[in-house]
């Protein structure tokens, strides 16, 4: 059975075209199933956690990259499949997973072409699927218990990826499902009536440690989350079960 | 060595840049780039690229490598050593090729080739022994 979940700005009008032509062509192709629409009294940990004790095996996320991301964080541990209608133009990780368009979505869907990926994870509590940020200025991290990097002056933002893009189209991606977690550490040196000079770190490891005198802001996938350190940022293989296009990177 | 894969894109796994300081070990199997500083070994199974800015207390283990900076710690790179006008070794060399050119500072032993092909050394012991009372007596007769 497919458990539909639209998210909260599916609400207004403009998108009413869009959700018409979506629901019609999943009833020709025969899956249409149970449709939830988030809004601001509806949360969506809430509705999930409660429907999939039901006997949900598929859940279709209808929304942007961020609510699939947020879906991401509670679907892994319960070993269901998910899939994905973007109803935006600009989602990246509908890209990676080969469905461009709303359309496409649909039909592949149908094909159920199902593959097993890797998700990062943090502290054990959270699921990220893309990549995470947070400010890198006050930070000490250790990677794989070997070594120490140090981030030198101020302006740094530090990244943690699963999947990574080379450019911000989405076009070009570095793939996850190799085990590893990709460290990026960009610091902007700005000088007094000088162009700001960006210079980028890169690393690639299985486990990183970071701790920190403060707690630490992160942004994961545009949605923010204050935790506390120490963090432990590692990659939970073959954790999610997603549904894919042929044309898909991964 | 760096060379752009079909997509354009430079295949290094690991870019350590200028405001980055890493101590400890450092092992991995990739392509690494130093622009920034580090302290400890290094040890990868390909190519290292050192920037002429970037500053290295540590031995460093590779496959091939290109120097521009300052390394203080031996060195063991198993290809071709590469050091440009700017590079600076204080520490042992040990290397299967070498390209060095004018202003690059080595100072430190230094070792090219396959240590296992020796210098040859003459068998003696094949040789049969000559007697030399035994020469003198005939030479009296």
């Amino acid at each position: 059975m497919y458990y539909y979940i639209y998210d909260n700005y599916l609400n207004e009008s403009k998108h009413k075209g869009a959700l018409f032509k979506i629901e019609s062509r999943l009833t020709d192709l025969g899956i249409n199933g149970k449709i939830v629409r988030l809004s601001v009294l509806k949360n969506l940990q809430k509705n999930i956690s409660e429907e999939l004790n039901s006997g949900i095996k598929t859940v279709v996320v209808v929304g942007d990259d961020k609510t699939l991301s947020q879906s991401i964080n509670l679907i892994p541990d319960l070993n269901k499949v998910i899939g994905y209608i973007p109803v935006t133009n600009n989602s990246k990780i509908a890209k990676i997973m080969g469905i461009p368009s709303y359309e496409d979505a649909c039909n592949t869907l149908s094909t159920r072409i199902i593959k097993k990926i890797d998700l990062g994870r943090i502290n054990d509590l959270y699921y990220f699927f893309t990549c995470l940020e947070m400010p890198g200025d006050t930070l000490n991290i250790v990677c794989d218990d070997n070594y120490f990097i140090n981030v030198e002056g101020k302006n740094n933002i530090i990244t943690v990826n699963n999947i990574s893009f080379d450019d911000d189209s989405g076009n070009s991606a570095v793939l996850g499902n190799d085990g590893l977690i990709k460290l990026g550490i960009k610091h902007t040196e700005k000088k007094w009536f000088k162009p700001a000079k960006e210079t980028f770190s890169r690393f690639k490891a299985k486990k990183i440690n970071i701790t920190s005198d403060k707690s630490i802001p992160i942004l994961i996938t545009d949605e923010k989350r204050i935790v506390k350190p120490p963090l432990e940022i590692k990659i939970a293989e073959k954790k999610l079960n997603l549904i894919v296009g042929k044309n898909r990177i991964i | 060595m760096f060379k752009e894969n079909q997509s354009g894109v430079q295949e290094t796994d690991t870019i350590i840049g200028p405001s980055v300081k890493v101590e400890g070990d450092f092992v991995t199997e990739g392509n690494i780039i130093v622009e920034g500083t580090i302290c400890g070994t290094i040890k990868t199974s390909q190519n290292l690229k050192v920037g002429p800015e970037s500053k290295i207390f540590a031995n460093v283990s590779a496959e091939n490598a290109l120097i521009s900076g300052e390394v203080q710690g031996n060195l063991n790179v198993s290809g071709k050593l590469e050091l440009t006008s700017t590079a600076k070794i204080f520490g042992d060399v040990k290397t299967g090729s070498i390209s060095i050119a004018s202003g690059a500072v080595i100072n430190g032993k230094y070792q090219m080739g396959d240590t296992k092909n020796k210098a040859i050394k003459p068998e003696f012991s094949k040789q049969k022994k000559i007697d030399l009372k035994q020469t003198t007596e005939k030479d009296e007769e």
